[in-house]
């Protein structure tokens, strides 16, 4: 029996007392169509409550393409806002190439350094390559950007 | 049978579709089966939980009803499933809901009820995200309804925008759409403070537009705290539980959040219950007479 003083099992209680469910996502048709991402199904009413998206896969590094895009596209127009949803696959796509910059030359022996840089060592030097571009264009550099998110107003209450 | 609540609000950008997400998470991950009909052209409930456009959304089944199993997919969220929202859905004419596929006639404010009602006893909680306009599927999402949610911020445009939510309401109960005003809940969301004094104001203020509009107003004692990570979540296809959880040093923020949201969703359940009541209920006195 559910704890009748937590409004989530009260409710589930109360909804379910009518008539027997089906399992979320065991009730639909076999064929119909699936999440981009597998799902477990739902618990039991009986069953210990589930930990947070405890067997939620990790979010997918590289989307290929939206939803909203390929709706766009089917109607043949494209939107302000499918030019923001790339910016946002195009930055992570230079995460992932950055990554690749940081495998090639960390503990690699590299003409004129006495010394293997570590992978930090190969960040700070994309870091700093970065600030610079950011400056030949005006842009603010780094090292603000992060104070300004540290801010103080910022913190937990 | 499900509770349905629509989450409505006719002003844009006050956090109804983040709500309705959160919500369904709070809930879900409590046991209570939910899924979210997302009626808002923008999409931006569905896509936040399902990335990739399935064959089939909401704009083929207000065509053909009986894709409604094929069309509600399961999310991320472990026991929350997703009618997905389209596009097209703000350009389907009212002749489109007059009658179905076989030309048969009918009603073309229930047709999403007469959807939900297939499904609702595999769920306990329907929420329907609707978008931020006086529409046609706005209007079948009011009387699908067994309860309003209202998300606002503190603008004072959002004031105006819960009372005209009322209004919508009044002017379809006496259109005959609905026959008994639906209680509506108030969600403060994006409180920049927990100012005690603030927040009694606006207790005042919505007190005193339940009374000059005579609506059912309830405002939930628990409020949703404003954080500016908040805003750059929806691309990344998780919810303020997931980042808080697992989103590292830049997320770290988002625990108060999640918090914030699963109290007020433990509260709003809690009012569902107090308010409604249930058709089992009504079964069960009409079986014993």
């Amino acid at each position: 029996m559910s704890d009748v003083s937590d409004p989530f099992a009260e409710f589930q209680q109360l909804q379910r007392r009518s008539a027997p469910r089906i399992p979320s996502g065991q009730s639909q048709d076999a064929d119909r169509p699936q999440a981009a991402s597998p799902t477990t199904t739902g618990a039991d009413s009986d069953a210990p409550v589930p930990q947070i998206n405890a067997a939620r896969p990790p979010a997918p590094a590289i989307p290929t393409a939206t939803a909203r895009a390929e709706e766009e596209e089917e109607e043949g127009r494209v939107s302000e806002r499918r030019g923001a949803g790339r910016d946002i696959l195009l930055g992570v796509y230079i995460d992932a190439e950055m990554d690749g910059f940081v495998d090639r030359y960390a503990d690699r022996r590299i003409e004129g350094l006495r010394k293997r840089p570590s992978r930090s060592l190969v960040g700070y030097w994309l870091m700093a390559l970065g600030m610079e571009a950011l400056k030949s264009q005006g842009e603010p550099a780094m090292p603000r950007a992060i104070a300004k998110r540290r801010s103080p107003g910022d913190r937990v209450g | 049978m499900a509770r349905t609540v629509s989450v409505y609000i006719e002003k844009g950008g006050s956090t109804k579709s983040t709500t309705t997400v959160h919500l369904a998470h709070a809930s879900a991950k409590n046991g209570v089966r939910v899924l979210i009909a997302d009626v808002d052209a923008q999409c931006h409930a569905s896509h936040w939980l399902i990335p990739s456009l399935p064959s089939i959304t909401i704009n083929e089944v207000v065509r053909r009803p009986e894709l409604i199993r094929q069309a509600i997919v399961p999310s991320r969220i472990v026991g929350a499933d997703v009618l997905y929202g389209s596009r097209k859905l703000p350009l389907v004419a009212e002749a489109v809901l007059k009658q179905d596929e076989d030309g048969n006639p009918r009603n073309p404010f229930e047709v999403l009820k007469r959807l939900l009602a297939d499904v609702a006893d595999e769920y306990d909680l329907i929420l329907i995200d609707c978008s931020p306009s006086v529409s046609l599927m706005n209007t079948n999402a009011l009387v699908a309804a067994d309860h309003v949610l209202v998300p606002t911020d503190l603008a004072d445009m959002s004031f105006a925008g819960i009372e005209d939510v009322a209004r919508t309401l009044v002017q379809m109960h006496n259109n005959g759409l609905i026959k008994t005003l639906p209680p509506i809940t108030v969600l403060l969301n994006s409180l920049e403070n927990d100012d005690s004094k603030t927040t009694r104001e606006i207790r005042e203020r919505i007190t005193s537009i339940a009374e000059r509009e005579r609506a059912p107003y309830t405002l939930l004692q628990h409020t949703v705290r404003y954080r500016k990570q908040m805003k750059g979540i929806y691309h990344t296809h998780q919810t303020a539980f997931d980042l808080a959880a697992d989103g590292g040093f830049r997320y770290r923020h988002l625990q108060p959040v999640a918090r914030d949201y699963e109290a007020a969703a433990a509260e709003f359940l809690s009012l569902l219950l107090r308010t409604d009541t249930h058709p089992s209920d009504d079964a069960s006195r009409i079986a014993q007479a």
